[in-house]
């Protein structure tokens, strides 16, 4: 080696050498947003074309995007999704300018912890910009292969646009709807034009911030600008190809998926009556089938093009003990339609969807659940919840439109809402005075979800952990807090309350300095670090579920003690929350009461200043402790 | 959860690999699954036949009734010559069966067990043998219901997330199983593969998991081509030895009713659990020097050492590393001339110039070619150590500067004495002469004379590497090399708290200065410092003419380098506040209220200034309680957050290994706020102080401020288990304070 090599040898090659790997710790993102690189341009087109006898009519995508470095240069991933329902039929890959055949992008299964097995796919690879100022660009085309498939267009990407363009090329023989979404804010503009026997429509869409994923999130339909494509039929060679015009073709579209479950009846027959044995009334029955498939079927996400639509038959459903939501919906009707009810099965879109069935589309449902015709009207069960009771909803499906078969035709309702009510966990401790502790009982009642979400975390822990855990729940985690004699009511009960109770001592909740006492009665102090921070927030907060609680503590004041001044306490009333906390005195017990109601999940980007006002206060009102002084 | 991680005790191999295509044929491959099943499930071992639980273990969540796992390294014995290298190459066949049977007692362990996920198949295609089917995975399942019926799972029903010719990866989700059933499933892997040269396969048995084993054994067949060793250690099962018809060697391991391992609080599972370690060294001894057929039982520590320097001398040849030390020596020698040109450097200051200089060279200095990684990501590189010191070892001695190669163990690997592969060893330089100065290559940051906790304490030999181009490695034949233990003292955390009551009351303002010397420092040095910042102080130190973005600018080509790197610069340090905004969370538990001021004071870069210095300034909301018209000022808090033993770690059984001794100090200066006065001051002195550590508190009123200064000891890393009740006294005395108080009273 010359010289010359040996230095470059040290220069370049002692970091290979050495195998340093700067990405062995990847440090902690920061959510700061890249504004390193940008999308310069991007244009897009999709046309809709005639294919073949199996998919006659096509929608041909065609991409191009130029990305831009503006600070340094870095490669970035470059990432396009596909499925079984789409082929991805030519990547052009530009760096500079020219044309590089060596970045040879990789297609492979896309996978997500929580899906057990999706056909979604990805077509990747690291595209470089190598200094400031370079562009490259990525060309491709995508074919899909059936209109349904073709729901959404959106303009809004991982990085800034500064310029988009959006074609939809339309023949005259293929009919659709388009519906403009979030376009508000946006400048975005719409020019229509007829050439010949084509109808255009180009969007043009100028500095389009970027997508950011933040925790608690609406779902992006509500949120990023965008299109929804309605493909209502096409009219090819004399012949007409109905795909979704009305609800009632995307029912029957449904319908005939449904159509080819069957099942071996004799087997579920055989379940149902095991089931509902020796029991008497009709809602025994009901409340029982459904228990069963909560509790022996586990839920396995298999979403796979089209069998993401069609249930799995109920019989290989209960052999195999396991199914997702459409397995599971359709073996709970199957079980209560063989115990003699009228059940069906319904679609329906959780609250990440912003649309609902004026809208008919594959985009508007992403889940399926079973409606039971009783007394008149639909009850709705959703085996996917496992500790859910009869008659009561998770927040994602209440108030969200349904589409129930009914034979030949469908029926539209809606999941009844509910009030926090349905969620209430109430908490009630009796304590007196122990040196530096309170000693006493303490009572808890759960329903709805806040029972549904402390079970589902409770036995996702190991058997012989469970009372620790619950302990530890129970506790906060705060060693201070040491909890005996824990009782519970059945933990595999549904449909009642989960009630629990166990003795309590609270070390240092009282602290003495001469002849006063400060008591805080407050262990919980519930949303205390809620307060959203608004320089770096972009979206609405959605709060898990309608949140009502309660916390009561009776402290009964030591006979040698006195108040001295009992905390003010706190109203904040709100449209959308609700926080009362008050301290009153009855005879000689002091009693504490925190109510806690949030009536919108959904709590808006414009009230992030209200709220953070609320919560100031609450703090406030949290941090003023009760005071004794000796008689 | 899947159950690919059970994939882990089938441990991967070093590969020949050459590119070539190989075909096998889907029926092929079912009827070798079957036969494969067909073999498994008729193995002749009772412990499969068990279906009881001990009354001790009814509670648990799982139980393994019975683990066995089967280990086949034979030899086809083809001895083949090809083409123009005339080498040598055997056809070796290699199965790696692992099989248990698992009680499901509850809804998370049937969870763990619902989903099975593994690569199926890999191409591994070797230039000799173009037609060998490559590695095949085999998967079977059966269930045992609690009424005894067995029900094979049909594991063809399988969803493939990969299906290429190169590789193959499924899914498989168990049907039927339910809590109260057993799980009797296995993965066996096989290989079919052409050595050209040399293969070592290590293995380790470990006799403890995180549920009980009723049944735990080990089968081992290697050919006669193979060399076997093994060691014991910690109580672990030795294997029984014998040979075979075929003068196969054939080894057996087993133990009965292992417990659950003890908790993972301060543990060191290669001295605490029982562990039974393998190797299995196939084809020609080109390297390092076995005997085919014979089986080697614990070798003496000697015989790894002699080990290290073939396998060094081999590296050598292998990458040229001793071309690529004269190339550095020559850098290094440039650069030192500079330096004395510029600023007087003392002889006895050259090897520390020498170390810092090539650290410099490895992780600071920046080319044209360089990709741009200036943020936090870049504190976390860690180098290849043991390159790093055999090329800083030979630049050494190319500067007359003599020094030896310390081959140490780490407290969390086998002590010394109990070495089996050359990998155990790690290495610490030590200069020789009349500077003895240590130097170790932990990452970024590491000073000239450090030397890492963990190697603390143990006797060890030392090699020496001279040479140039062509390097000879000798081992040294002096006393072995005990490395000191640091003192408590060495490893500080030091905080000087200004501490005092906002206007409204309600939060605390914290002038805060944080002091972290010896292996304090690495997480915050990582976690906050910015490479503009340490490259600069260290270029300047080491009188580097110019810095990179000067080169930069002044060259037409690499001008717009210089612009972009001022980007990234202004990017990390963008970043660079919500780094010390999880710092204080990460410290107290909680975010501040608002971060006002951040600032490194000391980078700790060197030997010379070697700790981590640095203040912020927050507020905190949450420890200020009001009672009428007192405050009640929640002061425990402000030493942190403290370790709060779990229930289950307790009790423990088992000794103590802590990371290394080391101590904590607070200094807390509280002003009382206009017209207060501090009551409970008498309730906050601590003294405990026992043979492993000590916490204390003391404190005062000092005019219109509160002082405290509190201490905590631990005064080593490691304590035999007699000492927990004292280690417990000292934790929880530290955790009892985080809830200490004071009162102010108005008036």
């Amino acid at each position: 080696m010359t010289t010359l090599n040996l230095r470059l040898v040290a220069f370049c090659g002692l970091s290979l050498l050495l195998n340093l790997n700067a990405q062995a710790h990847p440090a902690p993102k920061t959510g700061a947003e890249d504004e390193n690189i940008v999308i310069k341009n991007k244009t897009e087109s999709y046309e809709f074309i005639e294919g073949k006898a199996d998919n006659p009519v096509l929608i041909k995508e065609t991409k191009s995007t130029v990305f831009r470095c503006d600070g340094f240069r870095s490669s970035m991933p470059f990432v396009e999704f596909y499925d079984d329902e789409s082929t991805i039929d030519d990547v052009s890959v530009y760096v500079n300018g020219r044309r590089n055949k060596s970045i040879a992008p990789q297609f492979e299964y896309y996978s997500v912890e929580s899906i057990f097995y999706s056909d979604a796919r990805v077509c990747y690879f690291s595209l470089p910009l190598e200094k400031k100022g370079a562009e490259s660009s990525v060309e491709l085309t995508k074919t899909i292969k059936d209109p349904r498939y073709f729901t959404t267009i959106y303009f809004s990407e991982a990085y800034k646009v500064e310029s988009q363009e959006i074609q939809l090329i339309v023949p005259d023989w293929m009919h659709i709807a388009i519906k403009e979404l979030n376009f508000e804010g946006y400048s975005i503009s719409k020019q229509t034009e007829q050439k010949g026997n084509t109808k255009i429509y180009r969007y043009k869409i100028q500095q389009l911030p970027a997508r950011k994923s933040e925790s608690r999130s609406p779902g992006p339909s509500y949120i990023y600008p965008h299109l929804l494509i309605l493909s209502q039929y096409a009219e090819l060679s004399g012949k007409k190809l109905t795909y979704f015009n009305t609800v009632a073709d995307q029912y029957a579209w449904y319908r005939q998926l449904v159509l080819q479950i069957g099942s071996d009846k004799q087997v579920i027959k055989e379940k149902a009556a095991e089931i509902v044995k020796g029991m008497k009334t009709d809602l025994e029955k009901q409340k029982a089938i459904y228990k069963y498939v909560q509790d022996n079927i586990r839920y396995i996400a298999f979403e796979d093009g089209i069998a993401g639509f069609k249930p799995e038959k109920a019989d290989q459903v209960l052999k195999k003990k396991y199914g997702d939501c459409k397995g599971m919906a359709n073996l709970t009707k199957e079980l209560l339609v063989a115990a003699g009810f009228d059940a069906r099965l319904c679609w329906i879109g959780t609250n990440h969807i912003a649309y609902d069935y004026t809208t008919p589309s594959l985009s508007v449902d992403n889940h399926m659940i079973c409606a039971l015709q009783t007394g008149g009207k639909f009850r709705f069960l959703d085996a996917t919840e496992t500790y859910i009771g009869f008659d009561q909803y998770a927040e994602r499906i209440q108030g969200r439109p349904v589409l129930i078969e009914d034979g030949e035709k469908y029926m539209l309702d809606h999941v009844p809402a509910r009030l926090p009510d349905q969620n209430t966990d109430y908490e009630k401790r009796i304590v007196r005075i122990d040196g530096t502790a309170l000693i006493g009982k303490a009572t808890h009642t759960l329903i709805g979800e806040s029972k549904e979400w402390l079970l589902t975390q409770i036995h996702s822990l190991k058997k012989d952990k469970l009372s620790v855990a619950l302990q530890s729940y129970l506790s906060e985690q705060d060693n201070k807090y040491a909890i005996t004699d824990l009782q519970t009511s059945d933990l595999n009960e549904r449909n009642n309350s989960l009630d629990i109770s166990y003795q309590v001592d609270h070390k240092e909740a009282v602290a003495g300095f001469g002849n006063d006492l400060y008591v805080d009665l407050d262990l919980r102090k519930d949303l205390v670090n809620n307060d959203i921070d608004v320089s770096k927030r972009k979206t609405d907060w959605l709060f898990p579920y309608k949140q009502h609680l309660v916390y009561e503590t009776e402290l009964t004041i030591p006979a040698d003690y006195k108040i001295a001044e009992l905390p003010v306490g706190l109203t904040v009333e709100d449209p959308n929350y609700q926080f009362r906390i008050s301290y009153k005195q009855e005879g000689g017990k002091i009693l504490y009461r925190k109510e806690i109601s949030i009536k919108d999940t959904r709590l808006k980007k414009a009230a992030f200043e209200k709220w953070n006002k609320s919560i100031a206060q609450l703090k406030k009102c949290y941090n003023e402790q009760v005071t004794l002084v000796k008689k | 959860m899947m159950k690919h991680v059970r994939l882990a005790l089938l441990l991967s191999c070093s590969l020949l690999q050459f590119s070539n295509a190989f075909s096998q044929s889907a029926s092929d491959s079912k009827s070798l699954a079957e036969e494969v099943r067909k073999e498994i499930w008729g193995w002749n071992i009772p412990a499969f036949n068990n279906r009881e639980i001990p009354a001790a273990y009814a509670s648990e969540p799982a139980v393994i009734l019975a683990r066995h796992q089967e280990i086949k390294a034979i030899s086809k014995n083809k001895f083949k010559f090809r083409g123009l290298t005339a080498a040598k190459y055997k056809e070796i066949y290699f199965t790696n069966t692992i099989r248990e049977m698992v009680k499901i007692n509850d809804k998370a362990t049937l969870e763990e067990f619902s989903e099975f996920s593994y690569q199926k198949s890999k191409k591994l295609a070797t230039f000799f043998s173009p037609k060998l089917k490559g590695r095949l995975v085999f998967l079977g399942v059966r269930i045992i219901k609690p009424d005894g019926s067995i029900k094979e799972v049909n594991v063809d029903d399988e969803v493939l997330t990969k299906n290429e010719k190169t590789e193959q990866r499924s899914k498989v989700a168990i049907p039927g199983l339910e809590v109260g059933d057993i799980i009797d499933y296995f993965f066996c892997q096989q290989e079919e593969e052409a050595i050209a040269g040399y293969r070592t396969e290590p293995y380790v048995f470990v006799f403890g998991d995180d549920k009980p084993i009723l049944h735990y054994s080990v089968h081992c067949e290697a050919g006669p081509t193979c060399a076997v060793e093994y060691r014991s250690m910690n109580g672990a099962p030795e294997f029984r030895v014998k040979k075979d018809a075929d003068n196969d060697n054939i080894l057996d391991a087993e133990h009965k009713n292992i417990a659950k391992a003890p908790v993972g609080l301060w543990m060191s599972s290669a001295r605490q659990l029982p562990i039974l370690r393998l190797n299995i060294r196939i084809g020609g001894p080109r390297k390092i020097r076995r005997e085919e057929g014979m089986v080697y039982r614990n070798q003496p520590y000697q015989q790894i050492i002699e080990d290290v320097k073939i396998d060094v001398k081999e590296d050598f040849a292998e990458s040229q590393l001793g071309l690529v030390a004269d190339a550095l020596t020559n850098d290094i020698k440039s650069m030192i001339k500079r330096a004395r040109k510029s600023d007087d450097l003392p002889k006895d200051s050259l090897p520390y110039y020498v170390y810092y200089a090539f650290r410099y060279i490895a992780f600071y200095r920046v080319t044209p070619n360089s990709e741009i990684n200036v943020g936090v990501e870049r504190n976390y590189q860690t180098p290849s150590k043991k390159k790093f010191l055999q090329l800083l070892s030979l630049i050494l001695f190319k500067l007359d500067i003599d020094n030896k190669i310390i081959l140490a163990t780490s407290r969390y690997g086998p002590d010394t004495k109990q070495v089996l592969l050359v990998d155990d060893f790690e290495y610490i330089l030590k200069t020789l002469g009349n500077q003895e100065i240590y130097m170790s290559a932990e990452g970024v940051f590491t000073n000239a004379d450090f030397i890492p906790a963990e190697y603390e304490g143990q006797d060890n030999q030392s090699i020496s590497i001279r040479g140039s181009g062509k390097v000879t490695v000798k081992p040294n034949d002096d006393l072995p090399e005990k490395i000191p233990f640091t003192k408590a003292s060495s490893n500080m955390q030091k905080e000087n708290l200004k501490v005092s009551l906002q206007s409204d009351m309600e939060k605390l303002q914290i002038d805060r200065q944080s002091t972290l010397s010896g292996e304090m420092r690495w997480g915050a040095q990582r976690a906050l410092l910015l490479f503009e910042d340490y490259y600069e102080e260290e270029r300047i130190a080491l009188s580097v003419k110019e810095s990179f973005m000067e080169t930069f600018a002044d060259s037409r080509r690499n001008r717009s380098l210089a612009e972009e790197y001022k980007a990234a610069f202004a990017k990390a340090r963008s970043e660079w506040k919500d780094q010390f905004i999880r710092e204080i969370e990460t410290e107290y538990g909680k975010k501040p209220t608002e971060l006002s001021l951040y600032r490194i004071d000391n980078m700790g870069l060197r030997h010379t200034k070697p700790n981590l210095v640095y203040t912020t300034q927050f507020s905190m909301d949450g420890w200020v309680k009001k009672g009428g018209a007192n405050y009640i000022v929640d002061i425990g808090r402000l030493i942190g957050t403290q370790l709060e033993l779990k229930p289950d770690q307790k009790e423990r059984k088992v000794d103590v290994y802590m990371s290394c001794a080391r101590s904590f100090q607070y200094t807390i200066r509280f002003e009382l706020p206009q017209g207060y006065k501090a009551e409970g001051l008498e309730k906050l002195p601590v003294q405990k102080s026992n043979e492993v550590g000590a916490f204390k508190v003391d404190a005062r009123q000092d005019g219109n401020s509160i002082v405290l200064v509190v201490t905590k000891t631990y005064n080593a890393a490691f304590e035999p288990v007699s000492h927990w009740p004292q280690l417990t006294e000292i934790i929880t005395a530290a955790q009892d304070f985080e809830n200490a108080k004071i009162l102010l009273r108005k008036g």
